[in-house]
């Protein structure tokens, strides 16, 4: 009979949280937590609106977020003849920093240096590496009908006989040719080639992980616009209600003030106050009434000390706002 | 839509005062918040991986669960009480995500990827097997027994610490550990995996 830790003890094992897995949560909360509890400010906003910044040069993606950056190069190696045809073997690996540099074989025409975190299934012939974080070198040799692919959360590539990089962090997922052609897949889009000095950039699939991706730009000072459209693909593919989507509305709004779309911003308060939501109300009815402060058609809204006042003052304010522009 | 953590959590001895420590964290002091992040979001997490089932995203509803933390925290009277109302929280965010993703229970293209065990080495296929039918025994289970056998036989908690974070009496958590670990036997014995021994074995008895 079996012993109840033998049955058990793999799956406690393989559920566990690593340090690393605590790294990557991390880094999709902001770095200063209780600024998760701070009041949402509209007392900053501009007396008047501001024409829209024109836009900055694309931001250098550049950032090295404490996650660490995924870079594969595959390159051709060996020019070895065979007599006979590779076996295709089944294929187990969990790397991790023990292996750290190390240039471990699968098979016999691939080569892994690894420097973080990730698995490698799948068969010695079509390999299949499972990317969590940090860097691995990825070494092929050609003409030997290797399929191997390098998966992300954000991203699937496949070598079709080249050289890339392939760099994830709290952004997404870029993928950059300098060589070949290489076949990308979002997770949450279609196939594309990406080709000699292209790039193409996998944004995180999840609200979750596009809520990070907004705080990480947000950090970094990126162009408001630009973290406008993380966090308004969060919300597309946010659960209504969640803590998530909640947090996602309330970036949302706060950038539209901060822009000077107090009429949005408003309205986005009304649908965030309508929807029910628990969590931050009596801070988003601030924020309402603290939008509609001494413009004329808001007095009303101003004064509400109630939800439901609130909603039935907000549209005629927001039309003020929106006439005031 | 009920909230996650709505529920005031008191202080099983509600004249002690609460302890420096936890009010800062009911404070939202930044260290106090990151002490707490670094101490639960491993346990969080892994509720997460362990009882979400195949189609929920662990990472995401742990990150989703710490949200819903760092917001209502404040609510947690002392330390003590915190580990429940986690749980509490752990378990209606896992209820709300499996409800999102139940449109796509039969859509074999979407399965998200369970956690893996890799090992390198003899019997890979083998072992793949192992983990893959041990998972679909837990995974068949009636949740509130699932979460015992997680809380007391994967996670090694007494029957008085899995009492306490399932906010139910000792000599129920006890006697439904019992009904779990007899459910567990009977279907993992259906899967062909050999039953464990000890507390766990259903032997030759027949369902209560």
């Amino acid at each position: 009979m079996t012993d109840p830790d033998d049955i058990f003890g793999t799956l406690r094992d393989e559920t566990a949280c690593t340090d690393r897995d605590l790294a990557r949560l991390r880094a999709l909360l902001p770095s200063d937590l209780s600024s998760v509890l701070r009041e949402t400010r509209s007392d900053a906003l501009p007396p008047t609106v501001a024409p829209m910044p024109p836009t900055p040069a694309p931001a250098n993606r550049r950032w090295a977020w404490g996650l660490g950056a995924v870079a594969i190069a595959a390159a051709a190696l060996f020019a070895v003849g065979r007599m006979q045809g590779p076996k295709d073997l089944p294929v187990a690996l969990a790397l991790s920093d023990a292996d750290l540099g190390q240039r471990l074989s699968v098979g016999e025409s691939v080569v892994l240096i690894p420097s973080g975190a990730g698995t490698v299934e799948g068969s010695t012939l079509s390999p299949r590496i499972a990317w969590e974080q940090g860097r691995i070198d990825v070494e092929v040799e050609p003409g030997k009908n290797i399929d191997l692919a390098v998966i992300t959360r954000d991203a699937e590539v496949r070598v079709k006989g080249t050289v890339f990089t392939v760099e994830r962090d709290a952004l997404g997922t870029t993928v950059r040719v300098s060589r070949g052609v290489v076949g990308v897949r979002c997770a949450d889009g279609p196939e594309a080639d990406v080709t000699l000095d292209q790039e193409h950039l996998c944004l995180p699939k999840t609200a979750g992980g596009l809520l990070g991706r907004a705080r990480a730009l947000q950090g970094a000072g990126a162009d408001p616009s630009t973290v406008l459209e993380s966090v308004e693909l969060g919300l597309d593919r946010s659960e209504a209600g969640s803590a998530v989507d909640g947090e996602l509305q309330v970036m949302r709004m706060e950038l539209l003030a901060g822009r000077g779309d107090r009429a949005e911003a408003l309205t986005a308060a009304l649908a965030y106050l309508a929807g029910g939501a628990a969590l931050r109300q009596d801070e988003i009815l601030q924020f309402a009434r603290d939008l509609g402060q001494g413009l004329p058609g808001c007095e009303a809204l101003v004064a509400a000390s109630e939800a439901a006042q609130l909603q039935q003052e907000g549209p005629a304010c927001a039309a003020a706002l929106a006439a005031s522009h | 839509m009920e909230e996650a953590g709505d529920a005031l959590v008191r202080d099983p001895q509600p004249t002690s005062p609460p302890h420096p420590a936890w009010m800062a964290v009911r404070s939202g002091q930044p260290k106090a918040l990151e002490a707490l992040f670094v101490r639960w979001m491993p346990v969080a997490l892994q509720w997460c991986r362990r009882l979400g089932g195949p189609r929920v995203d662990a990472d995401q509803a742990a990150q989703e669960v710490f949200m819903v933390v760092l917001r209502k925290v404040a609510q947690v009277e002392s330390e003590a009480a915190f580990p429940r109302w986690l749980f509490a929280v752990t378990r209606r965010v896992l209820a709300q995500q499996r409800r999102s993703a139940w449109p796509n229970r039969w859509d074999p293209s979407s399965p998200i990827e369970s956690a893996t065990a890799v090992s390198s080495g003899v019997a890979v296929q083998e072992a793949h097997e192992r983990r893959r039918l041990v998972w679909e025994a837990l995974e068949s289970m009636p949740q509130e027994q699932r979460e015992i056998l997680t809380l007391c036989d994967i996670e090694g908690r007494t029957d008085p610490e899995a009492a306490d974070i399932l906010g139910i009496p000792v000599g129920t958590a006890k006697s439904r550990l019992r009904r779990a670990r007899y459910t567990f036997s009977n279907r993992a014995r259906n899967r062909g995996l050999a039953p464990p021994d000890g507390p766990n074995a259903a032997g030759d008895e027949e369902l209560p």
